[in-house]
């Protein structure tokens, strides 16, 4: 894969963040060195392996349903500061 | 009797001229060594009685900045403490303040903190490592006793080596992660930094066990393992050690030399998969990374530019003014390799191999009691020339010492075991096989207690 303007823009705009023309020009080289190196694992065989072989104990607590408080004794809790500019309250 | 307050009117006279610190607690601190004082006269002792310790500021400390040296969070005050800190202070610890880091845990130099770059006490030229770059540098430095870092991939052990002192990464789940701000989740392990092997070991005892509030956290007991020079099986990684520098290669050799004198036996292998250690590592950490700091939109935690008015402007603005470049750099990274189309090609693939790589070093430890390598391969960079010249590659050929006990979860530490012809300190790596922590202590305090790299040449950084 070759990482081009097309493919930076999009990566951009998934990521939430607005990147100047020189920060463009870095990344794409950095993102197209990183991936012919990262193209190491394309090559590598390992049959029989699966995404979730790591896990050998369950790592979360047993799921107990349990009593939830109820939503009066919560309420000072939903009470957040105005973000977007000074009208918007919940 | 230990005389916190008295301690604490020391310190708070030092001059920090190595930015080893963003943030001291000095009330936080004389408060605590109050209720220390007032707990001692009732009859209670404490551990960790007279020691000043420094957290890195992605760890949570309450009612104390946590910046993760980020200008996203520059003004963010953790409600609670991590469960280390917490553990730390029950044990009588002084909290003296937050130390400097690279952004988020992000670089390997010290110098991507939002807060400046801190400094080498050995020479205030050169980096101090990274990410945790204060915890090394305020120990070094003789500032506190003990500090707290946190090790994705060598985090701690790299600054730790830098600056002469010695770095612990505990096994993967042995420490609670409760209260430390994630950068790769599966990697992620809070560590110490102290002098000595056998002052880490102390903190550790303190520090470590199952918590409940961290899903990660391991119920699993320390294997009992005893520590017995003549018995000692030791693999060298020979070709990391090929890698290295020459004076950092004749250091370890020294080392190794050291340990056979004693009685142990010694082997050399090769890894077999050396060559996708850093592609597997970087893959995963930068993904985990991507969706772990999707949460920093400026709306819940820190950074927030009140005059925009809509919500989508308004995360892309706080994002992209809050964040540095290596962290923005790290985030769309990770979001190609999780994207559509390249999660099978990289993501998926690199966890299956972490299970490859992990079950290779499972083998070499069926055989081996520990594994030796350098813990950093090059001499010390200077400040401003860390990686800034470096194309992608090289920038992180230094990994290739520590990312290893990260991707397979085992334990390892950074020991000081010689110096450059410069000056500067070399660290000798050592990685013992999972949760056999305490044994991997034994055998670097051992090698400390024979030899006198970690006190052989006085550390004296001007003002302090």
């Amino acid at each position: 894969m070759k990482i081009d303007d097309d493919i930076i823009n999009n990566l951009e705009k998934m990521s939430k963040l607005e990147i100047s023309q020189q920060e463009k020009e870095d990344l794409k080289k950095d993102l197209n060195e990183a991936i012919e190196y990262f193209d190491k694992l394309k090559n590598i065989s390992f049959e029989n392996i699966g995404l979730l072989d790591e896990i050998s104990e369950s790592i979360f607590r047993e799921d107990i349903p349990m009593e939830c408080k109820d939503k009066e004794s919560l309420g000072k809790y939903f009470s957040v500061p105005a973000v977007l500019g000074s009208g918007i309250k919940s | 009797m230990t005389d916190n307050k008295k301690l604490l009117d020391e310190f708070f006279e030092k001059k920090d001229d190595c930015k080893s610190f963003i943030t001291t607690c000095k009330k936080e601190a004389y408060e605590q060594a109050e209720y220390i004082e007032k707990e001692k006269k009732c009859g209670k002792s404490f551990v960790l009685d007279g020691v000043l310790a420094g957290i890195k500021d992605n760890i949570f400390t309450e009612n104390i900045k946590t910046t993760c040296a980020s200008k996203m969070l520059k003004d963010f005050t953790a409600p609670y403490d991590a469960e280390a800190v917490k553990r730390l202070k029950e044990n009588g610890a002084v909290i003296v303040g937050k130390v400097n880091m690279d952004e988020f845990a992000m670089g390997g130099s010290g110098e991507t903190s939002y807060f400046g770059a801190a400094k080498n006490p050995w020479n205030k030229k050169k980096i101090a490592g990274g990410s945790s770059s204060g915890s090394a540098s305020a120990v070094a430095g003789g500032l506190v006793d003990i500090t707290l870092g946190s090790d994705t991939g060598g985090s701690v052990r790299q600054p730790a080596s830098m600056c002469g002192v010695t770095g612990f990464k505990p096994s993967y789940g042995r420490v609670s992660r409760y209260g430390l701000v994630p950068y790769a989740s599966s990697y992620d392990q809070i560590g110490i930094i102290a002098k000595t092997a056998d002052e880490i070991k102390k903190v550790y005892k303190c520090i470590c066990g199952y918590d409940p509030k961290d899903s990660t956290s391991s119920k699993e007991s320390e294997k009992e393992k005893a520590f017995k020079p003549e018995t000692l099986k030791i693999g060298i990684e020979k070709n990391i050690l090929e890698y290295a520098d020459s004076e950092i290669r004749q250091a370890i050799l020294k080392a190794i030399d050291f340990f056979e004198a004693f009685g142990a036996k010694c082997e050399y292998f090769e890894f077999p998969y050396i060559d996708i250690l850093i592609p597997v590592y970087f893959v995963i950490a930068f993904s985990e990374a991507s969706s772990n700091l999707s949460r920093f939109d400026g709306i819940r935690y820190g950074f927030c530019d009140k005059e925009i008015k809509n919500a989508d402007e308004l995360f892309t603005k706080n994002r992209t003014l809050g964040f540095g470049k290596e962290v923005k750099k790290r985030i769309v990274m990770g979001n190609l390799f999780l994207s559509f189309g390249e999660n099978e090609t990289y993501y998926q693939k690199a966890v299956k191999l972490k299970r490859v790589i992990l079950n290779e070093y499972k083998k070499a430890f069926q055989k081996y009691d520990i594994i030796i390598s350098p813990t950093y391969l090059d001499k010390t960079p200077d400040l401003g020339k860390g990686k800034s010249n470096k194309n992608f590659i090289d920038k992180f050929k230094n990994e290739l010492c520590t990312v290893s006990a990260n991707i397979s979860g085992f334990p390892a530490i950074s020991v000081p075991c010689g110096f450059m012809s410069d000056g500067m300190p070399i660290g000798m790596h050592i990685m013992s096989d999972k949760f056999t922590d305490e044994f991997l202590l034994d055998t670097a305090s051992y090698f400390q207690n024979k030899t006198n790299f970690h006190i052989s040449k006085e550390v004296k950084p001007s003002g302090i």
